[in-house]
């Protein structure tokens, strides 16, 4: 591997986590979707530091280059990473489905409930002036 | 002190309604509320028929989650002080007096009500993730927390804001840690537990183990990335 190339792979990786962590600095993510992400960087940097390591991997598990070997892996790992995506996903659109539902079934047992208060209400203020009515014609008579 | 107890319940109908009226037979000048997070079975219902006082998330937000809608409660409602304490029976409402006299005594943000202050952690697979846990945190901030797993804690006026409205701040051993490292002050008071009696912990066997990466991770890198926290620009 040329020295400059292995600079700017040190240089981009180091970036990309001083990126990572200042999101986390922000508090614009929660921890438990940073860990991935720190994880990878810090393989990232170790990988780029030492290439070495692509050189071993890819003659253990017999790739052509080290190229093929570090490409591969991160393929799985993005493969793994876009499933588990998925599957947060799913489970947030059911959460927001699950609150829109519950919300409005509130609201309208709330509306209900309010209706029935209120029709109580002019009923019962309906029968009292029928009373003062009646009370008021037996006074006159 | 106005305190306020926040109880988060996740399928709890069996024990709910011992704990709650342990509570109110054992100290009925505290305020209670209880948190139904999203839970399948009758929480809800029975807490309703009991005429408890119930916060009823429609949706299972997890622990973190749960007891951040408790801090919010009271935040708003002024309290002076909010313990966690669990639904499943775990906690005993006798030692919430300690707590709360232990952090006007010595002035501290969080008392945590631990195990093993004068007693000996025994070693189950369990107490040994805490132990890990105890060591990492002496290691980042210098200071010896006897039981940080331990899930009844008390939290001061100071803090009460931040874990009703910053992100990450879930009630967990991480958090300590980095409040320690911004000055908070955390004391502890002996207390002893009773093994859940009906039901289901938060934490299965693989969960138990999602749960101690996360921590080690988060303890050991991730708080030295975080923003000081207000308390710390107060003082």
């Amino acid at each position: 591997m040329s020295k400059t190339l292995q600079v700017f792979m040190i240089s981009v990786t180091i970036l990309f986590s001083l990126y990572v962590t200042s999101t986390i600095r922000r508090s614009k993510v929660k921890i438990d979707y940073t860990f991935f992400w720190i994880v990878l960087s810090l393989v990232m940097i170790i990988t780029s530091i030492f290439p070495q390591i692509g050189f071993w991997g890819a003659d253990l598990f017999g790739f052509v280059t080290p190229f093929h070997f570090v490409i591969t892996v991160a393929f799985f790992f993005l493969f793994y990473k876009v499933f588990t995506l998925s599957l947060q996903m799913s489970k947030m659109q059911d959460s927001i489905e699950k609150l829109t539902q519950t919300i409005a079934l509130r609201e309208m047992k709330w509306m209900e409930e309010n209706a029935n208060t209120k029709s109580k209400k002019n009923l019962s203020t309906q029968n009292k002036s029928e009373k003062t009515k009646k009370k008021s014609s037996q006074t006159k008579k | 002190m106005k305190v306020l107890i926040i109880i988060p319940a996740y399928n709890e109908e069996s024990n709910i309604v011992r704990v709650v009226t342990n509570i109110h037979k054992l100290l009925p000048d505290y305020d209670y509320v209880v948190i139904n997070d999203g839970s399948l079975d009758n929480t809800a219902q029975v807490c309703r028929n009991n005429n408890f006082r119930l916060i009823d998330l429609p949706a299972n937000l997890g622990l973190a989650g749960a007891f951040q809608t408790g801090m919010k409660y009271a935040w708003k409602n002024g309290y002076d002080a909010a313990i966690q304490f669990d639904g499943d029976g775990q906690h005993r409402a006798e030692y919430i007096p300690e707590l709360v006299k232990q952090m006007e005594l010595t002035d501290s943000d969080i008392v945590i009500g631990s195990r093993f202050v004068s007693k000996r952690k025994p070693f189950t697979p369990r107490m040994i993730g805490s132990r890990l846990l105890a060591f990492l945190i002496f290691c980042t901030t210098g200071k010896h927390l006897k039981d940080p797993t331990s899930g009844m804690r008390l939290y001061g006026h100071n803090v009460i804001k931040e874990y009703a409205l910053e992100l990450n701040y879930a009630p967990e051993p991480d958090t300590l840690a980095y409040l320690l490292n911004n000055g908070c002050k955390i004391s502890e008071v002996q207390v002893k537990m009773d093994e859940r009696q009906n039901g289901k912990s938060y934490l299965g066997f693989l969960g138990s183990y999602h749960y101690m990466f996360k921590q080690v991770i988060s303890i050991v890198f991730v708080q030295w990335f975080r923003k000081p926290t207000l308390l710390k620009k107060k003082k």
